[in-house]
């Protein structure tokens, strides 16, 4: 009875990896087949059609993790574009994963860059830097409303906080917006608590000073 | 048969067009054609902005290697070429022209030898002027200063101190700055700069 289940087990870890190499297979061979053969303009079209790469998430972990607030679904199409622009110089290597997560990382880092700039149309930070409220992208103008905010300070609010280094981003965000306890907080950073609060403070005074510029609504 | 199903749907196609139903079908974002098309046009402006900041990237690239002349390896040339002529036919299988210095620029790096290529000022120059950021403005900045235009060089890197992206960046252009202050003989200021 024993080796009976022993071998039912085996048997079910066996189909379950066999399942998941499938899976994987089959994710790699879609990706190629999306990525090849095209111009990027083609490559972009495919991409469009029902997020066929899976692009919004790995664009909301990306966003995470380098904890930036950015419009996030420009940001999508920033990383549609990205993946589109450089698939003719994919070759199979890295694997698709790790090749996407890198495209998506680029683009959202190089978004960031340009709203430090001043660079591009309707960045989060760059209607706060020209006064346009109607360049604001709407879900900052509804989150604004929400928050009684007066939406382009919000921008810069979330300007200054993309102009904060990492950890003080991070940090910002775990404690802040997502309340979490300082000690995980800082595990999860890789940080000391002590530092780990240092940082949301210069966060947090970066993002307060930005919203005393343009005063609450 | 194909003849006899025309003329029976004939009258029905005559009513439809009068109704402009596509237009209404498009208006109407049934089947998505609406969301879609708005959508794309979006994506495509960020993949100009991509394709622009590539070729910013390129030509900043392409102003180091003229900087240093005859110290490059021909690994590097060989590289950066492939780089350009991967750059340019991107640029025209998505059917996109940047302007007509900067084609005359990246043909010159494809097909000549680096001693002829732009200057590196011009390379940055037009680097800036397609991207400005970071990259760029470096470029910019060390061309200048190989000019020995120090006071220029070192405007850019007081501009970029003053918006730092990071601690990095601040800590690259701050070595920068220091240099060139040095070569105008502006040694108090940088010991201030420095010990700030």
């Amino acid at each position: 009875m024993a080796s009976t289940s022993r071998a039912l087990e085996s048997e079910s870890t066996r189909l379950e990896h066999a399942q998941r190499a499938g899976a994987a297979d089959l994710g790699r061979r879609t990706a190629r087949a999306l990525l090849s053969g095209a111009t990027p303009r083609e490559v972009l079209a495919r991409l469009m059609a029902g997020d066929p790469l899976g692009l919004r998430a790995r664009v909301a972990a990306a966003l995470a993790n380098e904890a930036l607030f950015l419009d996030s679904d420009r940001a999508l199409l920033r990383a549609s574009a990205h993946v589109a622009r450089f698939a003719p110089r994919y070759r199979g290597q890295p694997e698709p994963e790790a090749w996407l997560a890198a495209r998506v990382l680029a683009a959202v880092r190089e978004l960031a860059d340009e709203e430090h700039e001043g660079v591009g149309r309707e960045g989060v930070g760059q209607a706060a830097g020209v006064g346009q409220e109607a360049a604001l992208p709407a879900p900052l103008c509804e989150l604004a409303a929400k928050l009684k905010l007066d939406p382009l300070a919000l921008a810069r609010a979330c300007a200054a906080l993309n102009a904060c280094e990492r950890v003080e981003r991070r940090a910002f965000r775990a404690l802040v917006i997502e309340a979490r306890e300082l000690d995980v907080a800082a595990r999860d950073i890789g940080s000391t608590p002590s530092e780990t609060g240092r940082a949301a403070r210069r966060a947090i005074d970066a993002a307060l000073g930005a919203l005393e510029r343009g005063g609450a609504a | 048969m194909l003849r006899e199903l025309a003329r029976e749907l004939a009258p029905e196609l005559r009513r439809l067009a009068k109704l402009e139903a596509h237009r209404e079908i498009v208006r109407s974002d049934l089947l998505g054609v609406g969301v879609h098309a708005p959508r794309l046009a979006r994506a495509h402006a960020e993949l100009v902005a991509v394709h622009i900041a590539e070729v910013s990237l390129t030509l900043s690239a392409a102003a180091r290697l003229a900087l240093r002349g005859q110290d490059v390896q021909a690994e590097e040339l060989s590289e950066l070429r492939a780089r350009i002529d991967e750059v340019r036919r991107m640029l025209e299988l998505d059917g996109l022209a940047l302007g007509a210095e900067v084609a005359a620029a990246l043909a010159s790096l494809a097909r000549q030898p680096l001693a002829q290529w732009p200057c590196a000022l011009e390379l940055a120059s037009l680097s800036v002027a397609l991207r400005p950021n970071a990259h760029s403005r470096a470029a910019l900045a060390a061309a200048l200063a190989a000019r020995g235009e120090w006071r220029s060089a070192a405007a850019i890197a007081l501009a970029a101190l003053s918006r730092p992206r990071s601690a990095a960046a601040r800590r690259r252009w701050l070595g920068r700055l220091c240099r060139w202050l040095e070569r105008l003989g502006e040694h108090e200021r940088v010991a201030r700069l420095r010990s700030a």
